[in-house]
């Protein structure tokens, strides 16, 4: 049994104009100490999709399990035991924390509304501020704002590691900070997943940065999975043309290595009136007429990843 | 005509606040020649955008600016103002981050990129619509004509970058300023306006400044690469001697910080301890010597003076990459 099943999520927002289905029938698992990065660009839904894991908001229909418990569609009361297994990290840490609040009260809130007494919290507070790498007494009092966002994406780390959870769902956690910060933080959350056995649902746009922290990688565009699977099979052997375009389109800390293939044409279409069938034939320089009538489904590929295209067979290599 | 376009030296910026001077630039030189793409790189607070700013003539409010900017032989700071902003206006042009900053969201993009020209060329309306016309489609924007009707909000984020590289040429600058112009986008629409910059660049001859945070957009699309860290330049040279060789510990540092698409999985990452200087609070000496491997105490009195190790490249380091490496060899 996996840690976590995501079964068939859907989570609609209503806009002016119309509803755009921002996650359209995803499904994925995630095992025990094993860290999923969901890749796209903006408004492929992977940000719904992981706050609709946490239920914040929970998703319109799908089902969530964790260790085999659903959780989806159930009232909060009812899942506020196994939620604390499931902690999250945003991209803005700064704006994440109180700015007018201590450290150490930042740090222990999660404990002390789990009922925790003060004494006690206040230790494990302590041993985790020192995980992060801050040291409690030094920080401990001061407040949130007057620390740099990498600083304060480490309380916010610390914050969500207090509560010892299973699962850290990562939004775009490094993509504000500077690139020499960016590196501490990535070694951070490497070493919180070797110490604790975390399992870690990693969002981001950067396939730098996924390809460095994952085990799996699901590529979404438009509210939809359009390949899944190991990241060394994905990065090398890529079998969705949208997935191949990414990488080709990465531009490399490298001068005597230029971008490579051609150049992805045209823009997101509207996701409030997404194309038929494959929602991304519209730029994709492999179309053909069944793109456009039949949905493709995720099929097993020889490299193991799982890819929705019907052509699969035929991305450039 | 001589081969160099533009020359900056010794800019400095103050900015006072509250919490005392933000020196902004403490003393920068760069050479641009004509035709050549400059890659500029740094991080948050290394004065990279103020520096584009300077030469484009744009300070904040109360800033205190010196140093000179040569424009093809013409002192910017020695001329009347209104003489030094129509110059710059005919002959830079400036990109942005957030296009929607750029642009004017209740006029039709039509008069935004035409207002320069009918300005600062004294060419007529229907000249520059006409012009206007041309520049958008060869940015990559189908069914010219009618769009130019069009607000600022019926575009996509990269069609509208695309409309402010209209915007910035459309009084045919010699030299193009694009800051962070591609950080606000996609992954696949980044790489699209990085092929027209380069393109753009080509077809008319253009010098351009690249202003980036990320070295990745750097490395394959520039000639020359200066590398920028509180308020300084560090180090600059040739594109790939820099990232080949790095000579200044920080441009090391900062290259073996970028996670690598072509890096195994769970490599681990060779970070920077600490935090970007506060511009502020800098001390005397390199402003990177509270982070740097290699510093000395003679770091600290002074800031390291500009010196040339090999022609065509800068550093200001008084323990370079390469000494340090002699240096630990030696028993």
């Amino acid at each position: 049994m996996a840690l976590l099943e995501v079964t068939d999520l859907v989570k609609r927002f209503k806009v002016a104009g119309g509803t755009i289905e921002a996650s359209s029938g995803v499904s994925f698992t995630l095992e025990r100490g094993e860290t999923l990065a969901l890749v796209g660009e903006s408004g492929c839904g992977k940000s719904t999709t992981g706050r609709a894991v946490l239920q914040v908001p929970g998703p319109d229909s799908g089902s969530i399990r964790l260790r085999g418990e659903e959780l989806a569609g159930r009232p909060p009361r009812e899942t506020k035991r196994q939620r604390r297994a499931l902690q999250m990290i945003f991209q803005d840490a700064r704006s994440s924390l109180n700015p007018r609040r201590r450290v150490r009260d930042l740090v222990a809130e999660g404990l002390i509304i789990g009922g925790m007494n003060r004494v006690d919290a206040a230790t494990r507070v302590d041993a985790m501020l020192r995980s992060v790498g801050l040291e409690p007494d030094r920080v401990g009092e001061r407040r949130a704002s007057e620390f740099s966002g990498g600083q304060c994406q480490r309380i916010a780390i610390a914050r969500a590691m207090v509560m010892q959870p299973e699962i850290l769902v990562c939004d775009e956690p490094v993509a504000s900070l500077d690139v020499s910060v960016q590196a501490q933080v990535i070694n951070l959350l490497e070493d919180m997943k070797q110490q604790h056995g975390l399992a870690m649902l990693f969002i981001s746009h950067d396939l730098s940065v996924v390809r460095t922290i994952s085990d799996r990688v699901a590529v979404m565009y438009l509210g939809r999975i359009v390949e899944i699977g190991g990241v060394e099979e994905v990065y090398s052997r890529p079998r969705h043309p949208y997935t191949r375009a990414l990488l080709d389109s990465v531009p490399v800390a490298d001068p005597h290595q230029p971008s490579t293939g051609p150049a992805l044409a045209g823009d997101l279409p509207s996701p409030m009136n997404p194309p038929s069938g494959c929602r991304f034939r519209t730029r994709c320089p492999m179309a053909q007429e069944i793109c456009a009538t039949a949905v493709p489904e995720l099929r097993v590929m020889p490299e193991g990843q799982r890819s929705a295209c019907h052509f699969a067979e035929q991305v450039a290599a | 005509m001589s081969d160099v376009l533009l020359e900056v030296t010794g800019a400095r910026c103050e900015i006072p606040t509250a919490r005392g001077d933000v020196i902004a630039l403490g003393g920068v030189d760069l050479t641009v020649r004509r035709g050549e793409i400059v890659g500029l790189v740094g991080e948050s607070g290394s004065g990279k955008s103020t520096l584009a700013k300077l030469i484009v003539g744009a300070k904040a409010p109360g800033a205190r600016i010196s140093g000179r900017v040569v424009l093809d032989g013409e002192d910017l700071e020695s001329v009347k103002p209104e003489t030094a902003r129509g110059i710059r206006g005919r002959r830079i042009g400036i990109v942005f981050q957030d296009p929607m900053m750029a642009l004017n969201p209740v006029v039709p993009i039509g008069r935004q990129i035409t207002e320069a020209a009918v300005h600062n060329r004294g060419i007529t309306r229907e000249q520059a619509r006409a012009e206007a016309v041309e520049l958008l489609s060869q940015v990559g924007i189908p069914d010219a004509a009618s769009r130019l009707r069009h607000y600022p909000h019926q575009f996509s984020g990269g069609l509208r970058q695309r409309v402010t590289i209209a915007m910035a040429l459309a009084c045919d600058p010699d030299l193009l300023i694009a800051d962070e112009a591609t950080t606000a986008l996609d992954v696949t629409v980044q790489r699209q306006i990085l092929d027209l910059l380069s393109r753009l660049a080509l077809e008319r001859s253009l010098a351009m400044i690249m202003v980036s945070h990320d070295l990745s957009v750097i490395a394959g699309r520039t000639h020359t690469t200066a590398v920028m860290y509180g308020g300084i330049i560090v180090e600059s040279g040739p594109t790939a001697a820099v990232f080949d060789a790095p000579q200044h510990p920080y441009t090391k540092a900062l290259l073996e910080a970028i996670p690598r698409i072509d890096a195994p999985p769970h490599s681990r990452l060779t970070a920077i301890p600490g935090n970007p200087p506060d511009l502020s609070r800098l001390g005397t000496g390199c402003p990177f010597a509270a982070r740097c491997a290699n510093a000395q105490p003679d770091c600290l009195p002074v800031v390291p003076p500009v010196t040339h190790p090999v022609a065509d490249r800068t550093l200001r380091c008084y323990h370079p990459v390469d000494s340090f490496a002699d240096a630990r060899k030696a028993p």
